[in-house]
């Protein structure tokens, strides 16, 4: 939560900084921009080459654990295909902005490298958005959904930032699932989002 | 596109080095490289007068994305569930006949 807010932060003095022309002329532009994406790729990879507890769940998975994080993907779509309808962006935008699955910062930064800034912003503020009303929505969810549907409302965060909340509302023993659920969605955000970019 | 090679080079050199300090000091260098970016994209954003004059119509569609694709994840998985569970009862009931 502290960290979110942290990068909310961030992105309000940039747009300051850019509004009142407060940096030097030059300092940020695209390339650099691309440069720093790239360094962050690798190391998302990194981190996912590394990580032990990635090869744990992989090795201990029953087949149909993996049917939720699909059931979210699927339900996702479906969400933003209905909300294309009467958005003004096309469908594949919309596709694409719904493909971040709350991880906002990686596909927002994503879409505005390969569709604009304008559809960025939105990507910004919609996984922002999503990952907010999942934190308020979770235990009021939890009365009248089945524990599967609830971790799904978060997307690829029922790992890190809306874990907490889920595992204290659910019982310690959905966090597997939730683990399992996010790993899936985090590992497809990149590739969803650049196939959705690409049409 | 380059984005994806890049991630697919970076599982490699993680998994080669997973018996090394060298990931931690990558996953610490993770956030603020994550900051910067985000930081850049806030000065792209508010130089350009196209988004700033259009944020609330930019804020409304992400909440209506937001708020579909929640409920989309939940209406999908909440099926998932439903057919998991018949699937068992229905197991179950024959192996009480049998």
């Amino acid at each position: 939560m502290k960290s979110s807010l942290i990068i909310i932060a961030f992105f309000c003095l940039g747009i300051l900084c850019g509004r009142f022309s407060l940096l030097p002329h030059g300092l940020v532009s695209e390339e650099h921009t691309v440069v720093l994406l790239y360094a962050l790729m690798l190391s998302v990879g990194i981190s996912l080459g590394c990580d032990r507890r990635l090869r744990e769940i992989l090795r201990s998975l029953r087949p149909q654990i993996l049917l939720y994080p699909l059931g979210s993907t699927i339900g996702t779509f479906l969400g933003a295909a209905l909300a294309s309808l009467c958005l003004a962006y096309p469908l594949s935008h919309c596709l694409a902005v719904g493909a971040g699955f709350a991880y906002y910062s990686l596909s927002s930064i994503l879409i505005s490298q390969a569709v604009g800034s304008e559809l960025g912003t939105v990507a910004l503020i919609c996984n922002v958005l999503r990952e907010a009303l999942t934190l308020l929505l979770v235990p009021l969810a939890a009365r009248f959904l089945a524990p599967p549907a609830v971790i799904a409302m978060g997307g690829a965060t029922t790992m890190d930032t809306t874990l907490p909340i889920l595992a204290r509302t659910l019982g310690s023993q959905w966090v597997f699932v939730a683990l399992v659920h996010a790993i899936v969605l985090d590992f497809s955000v990149p590739f969803w989002v650049i196939f959705f970019c690409s049409l | 596109m380059f984005a994806l090679a890049f991630m697919f080079l970076g599982i490699l050199i993680g998994f080669l080095l997973r018996n090394t300090s060298f990931p931690a000091l990558v996953a610490r260098c993770v956030m603020p490289v994550i900051l910067a970016l985000l930081f850049c994209m806030g000065v792209l954003i508010g130089a350009n007068d196209t988004i700033m004059n259009n944020l609330p119509s930019l804020g409304l569609s992400g909440l209506v994305l937001a708020a579909s694709t929640l409920a989309g994840s939940v209406v999908c998985v909440s099926l998932v569930c439903h057919v998991l569970n018949r699937r068992k009862n229905m197991a179950a009931t024959q192996q009480d006949r049998s």
